[in-house]
């Protein structure tokens, strides 16, 4: 595989820069458009709110700046919880990032309507093409108008960028400053102001919750810190410290907005000022500027509107290169990665979340949507703080931090909490929003199990360089054996050939090139001729003597296990019949490093061969423990009790202390001989099997002694996880290594729930980076 | 992404440094942890105060202490980076 090309952007955001970008991505639409609202929501104690955020948030931008540092790509958040975690996570965070910032362009858009209207209210304007400004139609319709202009622009490929982008931030910050300056300014004039913060908490603490959930989305701003990270100079030093300085700036402009819209105004009734802000919501903040800062509702509205623009733009940019990337990642179908010739931007990516856009503009009020994009904000940081934990043990050594966590693992623990806490206590404020989370969530699962799984396997699978005769029948049963030693396969072959003979089968010959780390995959190609004229033509040969029907298949890859664990999963294997030599090189591997990632990763039953003579077995031990296992090892056993008229002596060895519990030991019984009878109804002439329960204080040394009357020891396993923890201390790593002659060790197929939830917990008890090779 | 692709990226250590490095933080534990606390009592201040009195003292103890936090982080920032270059000369050193 060639080396691509890395293009790298040129770092030319200094400290000041790119901390004014996190500043200017927080103070921006977020704090006009929601401070009315979270206002009617806690009462004056939205400034307990505002600073009960900053808490929170500051532990998630500790996350980011630690990630921020070791990793400073564009990616963010989304990156890194496709490196830190597993199975579902990557599509989810990219799934729930395209709603999170599609549906925050819902609320800017939404936003940007009121304040418009607003305006032209002020200017005397009563309708618009016949409809009333204030009618709930013009501001949906104005949303859905604006949504589609900056589609249209984004679709021309123009961002607001360089000089532009300052003046818009240095605007707003301006605003801000002169509506915090005029109205402490009032507050100092007017001594009753300072009565207005009392009742502090007239929701109680229900209500700061539900503004803190409401406001989240206005502290997320560091995420385009980290997004800019490509562009940053020094980034192991200025992403972090711009991570921090921007909250050190917004958090006390945040608090003292909050101070000033509560105390400087005058509502020139008995009505609170913060149910007063609450009436107008969005507006709110407009309102109060008209009452104590020059020009205030002119200014206020110009703010809100190049913010509530400059937002929608920089959302329909951020939510179309989301889905643009997991078009691109295979997450999502092709078209989404589509790029128009003539403008070179993602339009179909662009279409379909400017029509998501629209959508919760249109079917869901705005402090719903603002919600919505809250708890999705929170879910996804939530994901970041969970993938530090991982990525910090798998690549920890490995990376250049310019910042580390203190109290690790503590704080981010301590950060998923409190976030899990706000996001579910967000359904007390908005049912809908859940609803609408819920359902985008669960369609995520239904389509990356679905779609997205199979696609992205099939981009990382080896290649596949040969294949003959392939037989398209999918009922028949398919076993797959790896072949790499002529001397070897034979057995292999007889014995799956047995199988595949009572079950209706057919065999699966695979080799796997195998090409070392130094060189690249296309290296392998120059050895499919050798291979197959030495090893696959001879294993062919000898499966097409037991006449069933037969196909051979040669990938190239890094290690052998990937190659087998590939062809399982695109062919749908259902069998692996596989050779062990006995021993492992590696003092970590228990049954040798390939054995034991096919064990663990392999979604099929396995059945691994120790021994020379699986040809003539007259007598075959089968010491059942779970029966998980056991109708695995009677399948077996009964294969050779049909082709070789074998006897099977089916053994459960128990310890004296449960032989003693007459009720235990019933319980483990009955179990066992459900599965081993379970094909045995009351009409069936055959005689029902019977176990052989042996009573030892060493179930090994039993077993073994057993095993010296038999010809072949069919040695089973319950499930991965027991599996691996038995073999790798204890009674099957024992049985199998002190039994001399020819053995079999069984594994079952996980079940599908099974194998992703065992496929979790490897992920996280293990320590190795992962790998695509 | 996996560690091929954060090496082709650029994105790991040099190999030689792998596991070379102290992956203990640089912020100074006591400060930051008194600081956090003094953060959350401002908060719990605010609460409290019921608008009054205290509700002040509990922005301004907020506004101080979490402004420290910052500053420590900041510091903890610089001194990680004069740390991973010590320990880049040492490895370097030892090398030769």
């Amino acid at each position: 595989m060639a080396k691509e090309t890395h293009t790298e952007l040129s770092r030319d955001l200094g400290l000041f820069t790119i901390t004014m970008v996190g500043v200017g991505a927080m103070i921006g639409a977020g704090i006009f458009v929601l401070t009315g609202i979270a206002a009617g929501t806690a009462g004056p104690a939205l400034i307990l709110a505002f600073a009960a955020n900053g808490l929170v948030t500051f532990l998630t931008a500790l996350a980011y700046a630690e990630l921020g540092s070791a990793i400073p790509e564009a990616g963010g958040g989304y990156l890194w919880v496709k490196e830190g975690l597993p199975g579902p996570n990557a599509f989810l965070a990219g799934w729930m990032s395209w709603f999170a910032h599609a549906v925050a362009g819902s609320l800017y858009a939404l936003g940007f309507s009121s304040y418009l209207g607003f305006m032209l209210k002020e200017m005397g304007v009563v309708t618009l093409a016949g409809i009333p400004i204030e009618a709930a139609i013009f501001q949906k319709g104005l949303a859905v108008v604006i949504a589609l202009i900056f589609v249209a622009i984004n679709f021309k490929g123009v961002s607001e960028t360089g000089l532009a982008g300052n003046i818009v931030t240095m605007a707003k910050i301006i605003i801000i400053g002169i509506f915090i300056g005029s109205g402490l300014y009032a507050m100092f004039n007017e001594p009753a102001s300072w009565e207005k913060f009392t009742p502090f908490a007239p929701e109680g603490f229900a209500g700061v919750l539900s503004a803190m959930g409401l406001t989240y989305i206005a502290f997320e701003g560091y995420e385009i810190i980290v997004q800019a990270g490509e562009e940053v100079k020094d980034p192991k030093r200025n992403i972090p410290r711009a991570v921090f300085w921007s909250l050190a700036i917004v958090i006390p402009i945040y608090i003292l907005v909050a101070i000033t819209a509560i105390g400087a105004i005058d509502t020139g009734t008995s009505q609170a000022t913060w149910q007063w802000l609450g009436e107008y919501k969005e507006l709110g903040l407009a309102e109060a500027a008209r009452q104590f800062m020059p020009f205030g509702t002119t200014l206020l509205l110009i703010g809100g509107i190049l913010s509530t623009m400059s937002a929608l733009n920089a959302t329909t940019f951020s939510s179309t290169r989301v889905s643009f990337a997991m078009g691109r990642d295979r997450n999502l179908p092709d078209f989404f990665a589509e790029i128009n010739e003539k403008t070179k931007t993602p339009y179909l990516a662009l279409i379909c979340s400017g029509g998501l856009i629209i959508f919760m503009a249109l079917a869901v009020p705005i402090e719903d949507v603002a919600a919505a994009a809250d708890v999705m904000f929170l879910l996804l940081f939530l994901q970041v703080n969970m993938a530090i934990i991982t990525i910090r043990r798998k690549y920890g050594d490995k990376l250049d931090y310019g910042f580390l966590i203190p109290f690790f693992p503590v704080v981010p623990i301590v950060a998923i909490i409190l976030m899990i806490g706000i996001a579910v206590f967000m359904f007390h404020f908005s049912p809908i929003a859940w609803y609408f989370v819920i359902g985008w969530i669960s369609t995520g699962f239904v389509i990356y199990y679905t779609y997205a799984r199979k696609r992205k396997r099939m981009k990382s699978a080896s290649p596949v360089v040969l294949q003959q005769s392939m037989p398209i029948e999918k009922e028949r049963y398919r076993i797959m054996i790896p072949v790499a030693n002529p001397s070897t396969s034979k057995r292999l072959i007889d014995f799956a050939a047995m199988i595949a003979r009572t079950k209706g089968g057919e065999l699966v010959l695979v080799h796997v090139i195998t090409v070392p780390k130094q060189a690249p995959l296309r290296v392998g190609q120059q050895f499919i001729k050798r291979v197959r004229d030495d090893v696959l033509d001879e294993a062919v040969e000898i499966a097409e003597n037991h006449d069933l029907p037969v196909s051979s298949v040669m990938r190239i890859a890094r290690k052998p296990a990937k190659g087998i664990i590939d062809e399982v999963e695109e062919r749908d294997i259902d069998m692996i019949v596989m050779g062990w030599k006995g021993s492992s090189k590696h003092s970590e591997a228990i049954l040798g490093s390939n054995v034991d990632k096919i064990l663990r990763d392999a979604d099929c039953d396995i059945a691994i061969l120790r021994g020379d003579n699986f040809g003539e077995a007259e007598n075959i031990l089968l010491p059942v423990a779970f029966p998980q296992s056991a109708k695995l090892m009677l399948d077996i056993g009964k294969v050779f009790e049909e082709e070789q008229g074998s006897k099977i002596n089916i053994c459960h060895v128990i310890p004296p202390k449960i032989n003693n519990n007459k009720e235990a030991k019933e319980e483990r019984l009955e179990s066992l001989y459900e599965v081993i009878n379970e094909d045995k109804n009351e009409e069936s002439e055959a005689p029902k099997r019977t176990i052989n329960v042996q009573v030892s204080k060493s179930v090994v040394s039993q077993i073994v002694r057993l095993s010296k009357e038999s010809d072949i020891v069919v040695l089973g396993a319950a499930e991965e996880g027991w599996f691996r923890k038995m073999v790798a201390g204890s009674r099957t790593e024992q049985i199998a290594r002190l039994v001399k002659g020819n053995l079999i060790l069984v594994k079952p197929r996980r079940g599908s729930i099974k194998s992703g939830l065992q496929d979790v917990i490897e992920f996280f008890r293990s320590k190795e980076p992962e790998s695509n090779e | 992404m996996s560690i091929e692709d954060l090496k082709d990226q650029g994105i790991l250590l040099p190999e030689k440094e792998w596991g070379e490095h102290n992956l203990t933080t640089t912020v100074s534990k006591i400060p930051i942890f008194l600081l956090f606390i003094f953060s959350v009592l401002g908060c719990l201040l605010i609460f409290l105060g019921e608008g009054k009195f205290w509700t002040w003292v509990g922005i301004i103890l907020f506004f101080c202490s979490f402004f420290g936090v910052i500053i420590l982080c900041d510091r903890a920032i610089v001194n990680q980076r004069k740390r991973t270059k010590r320990e880049k000369q040492e490895i370097e050193t030892s090398e030769s």
